[in-house]
């Protein structure tokens, strides 16, 4: 058996805590406190790293419900339907089989955010009044599960006022509350 | 990356403030120089020795370097300065620009300011700036070491950037002065006569205040953009379309907040406000706004939410109206919120990853992990612009 990446990073935690640190001069609270971010990240990537295809996945599905979402109820004059038409291109052309690796599924996502980001600027120029609310309400429930998750992600970094009110990592990657549908 | 969200040369013809257009510009320069390495007590003392030559010094003696913590944007250090013309050593503060950081200012503007306001306000007294680099190597202001503390030095359970702080006692006898600093600064009238040259103010009774702002925003989300979000796309557009008219632009921090002033203890007499980099003159609802965001907030321990720690949100509002005799406009209130909120997104989704990425910050351990809290605010405008659906779009 090879050493697994938990354990490696847990072995970093340990010499940072145990050696790194307790050589660190006291007047040198620069070197302290960068000593004391590295181990929140490891503390982090430990709780993230097994998890991250699943959790890059569920990002890109989501996307994906939008963007088809938002090119389904599109209208509006010539920009809205062009930006439309190439979001259902795109859209077209997703691979059957998604990719296997975390960057590879994230430029996915990339790909298609752009067309989106393409469509909502098209819409404040000439789409349709029922349309941008209609849009308005789209990504505001999008956003409301994915920026969920991308908290939840990221809980560890005792920065959200809120985080009393974020599921579980596991609820968050596995529960259909974290997965937005174009229905 | 772009993120397709105004052209550039939309934004060319938009209205920026001249110099934040030339600083963004500068940064675009800067950023390929990379990557930054912090600087060592030696090379600081050598670049303050090189700028104190430039600016007339003789018999110069730099000694005590000291790099202080905290801080996402800048690297700052303590050091004394001995010359001739000082009968002993004094204690100054280096600000300077590291590559890139969260956010990208101007420490010329902040000079400006910090002059114009000095006297009138608990601000540190300025040395010299350094606002291309010429002598320090990066651009840099320094300024009077100013005595006291960001955060109470009993207390457990602070953060980084001061950002979680809890002031306990103190929070009673630092509200009051935090409320009075602020109504002062709203009712400001000395920038009339000051030198602010690199400064605009926008024209009165127009949307031209929020605008300036959303401008300035955008430009730097389309440079700094790491991937785009549709709702900080939704949201730059929700702001232009529902820009508020500002009767009476005034002077606006807008980074007023806890860890941003210094206290002695154990009187909790504030001394200091602090990181006037941010500062602009607009509507005084963006100060307010900022101020109220729940980031810079605790909860106590019988579960109610202190607005920078200090006190209840009610409280604040309407200790801010009796004081200053202003109406705060609830709609123009939470425009507000939106563009704070949708800032702090672009300052966590794009600067700052965007400078973790290619290393050109002094901290991108730090940078990188507040970067991380990006949702949170997004999750903001979404609670702020639900509450409008109706006519939001």
């Amino acid at each position: 058996m090879l050493p697994d990446i938990s354990n490696r990073i847990n072995n970093l935690s340990k010499a940072l805590e145990t050696v790194i640190i307790p050589a660190i001069p006291a007047d040198n609270s620069f070197a302290t406190e960068q000593a004391a971010l590295m181990l929140g990240h490891l503390k982090m990537l430990d709780q993230q790293w097994d998890f991250a295809y699943l959790y890059e996945k569920g990002s890109f599905d989501n996307m994906l419900a939008l963007a088809s979402k938002l090119s389904q109820i599109a209208e509006g004059g010539g920009e809205s339907q062009m930006a439309a038409v190439q979001i259902r291109t795109l859209l077209a052309t997703q691979p059957d089989m998604l990719p296997l690796t975390v960057n590879t599924i994230n430029n996915l996502s990339v790909g298609l955010g752009k067309a989106v980001d393409k469509l909502i600027t098209a819409a404040y120029k000439d789409g349709s009044v029922k349309f941008k609310s209609a849009m308005l309400s789209s990504v505001l429930d999008y956003n409301h599960i994915q920026s969920a998750r991308e908290r939840t992600w990221f809980k560890a970094n005792n920065l959200d006022p809120d985080v009393r009110d974020l599921p579980s990592m596991d609820e968050m990657l596995n529960s259909e509350k974290f997965t937005y549908s174009a229905a | 990356m772009n993120a397709n969200t105004t052209s550039i040369s939309d934004m060319n013809s938009a209205l920026i403030e001249p110099r934040m257009a030339y600083i963004l510009e500068r940064k675009l320069q800067r950023s390929k120089l990379g990557p930054y390495t912090p600087k060592t007590a030696k090379e600081i003392e050598q670049s303050l020795t090189r700028l104190f030559i430039a600016d007339g010094l003789n018999d110069i003696t730099i000694s005590g370097v000291k790099r202080m913590t905290g801080g996402a944007s800048k690297e700052q250090f303590l050091f004394q300065l001995q010359h001739s013309g000082l009968a002993e050593p004094q204690g100054y503060v280096l600000r300077m620009d590291p590559l890139e950081g969260i956010v990208e200012t101007c420490r010329l503007r902040e000079a400006e300011l910090l002059q114009a306001l000095a006297g009138s306000f608990p601000v540190p007294e300025i040395l010299t700036v350094d606002a291309e680099g010429d002598s320090l190597g990066n651009p840099g202001l320094i300024t009077g070491f100013v005595s006291g503390v960001t955060k109470p030095t009993s207390l457990e359970g602070q953060s980084v950037s001061g950002i979680g702080s809890s002031y306990g006692h103190y929070a009673e006898l630092i509200a009051p002065q935090f409320l009075d600093i602020l109504v002062k600064l709203h009712s400001w009238q000395g920038w009339a006569d000051a030198a602010l040259p690199n400064y605009v103010i926008p024209k009165k009774n127009s949307t031209e205040a929020a605008l300036y702002q959303v401008n300035l925003w955008a430009k730097t989300w389309q440079q700094d953009c790491v991937e785009p979000v549709p709702m900080v796309t939704l949201t730059e557009h929700w702001l232009r379309e529902n820009a508020p008219v500002c009767e009476e632009p005034c002077l606006v921090h807008c980074d007023y907040r806890v860890g941003n002033f210094m206290f002695e203890e154990p009187s909790g007499q504030i001394t200091t406000i602090l990181d006037w980099e941010l500062a602009h003159f607009g509507d005084f609802h963006e100060d307010l706004a900022w101020i109220l965001q729940k980031l810079f907030g605790t909860w106590n321990s019988q579960g109610q939410f202190l607005v920078c720690g200090l006190m209840e949100r009610d409280y604040f509002i309407s200790e801010y109206q009796r004081l200053s005799g202003r109406e705060i406009k609830p709609d123009v209130l939470r425009y507000y919120e939106v563009l704070n909120a949708w800032k702090c997104a672009i300052m966590d989704l794009s600067s700052a990853i965007i400078a973790g990425k290619r290393a050109n910050n002094h901290q991108d351990l730090l940078i990188t992990w507040l970067g991380s809290a990006g949702a949170v605010f997004l999750d903001q405008i979404e609670m702020l612009l639900r509450e409008e659906l109706p006519n939001a779009a």
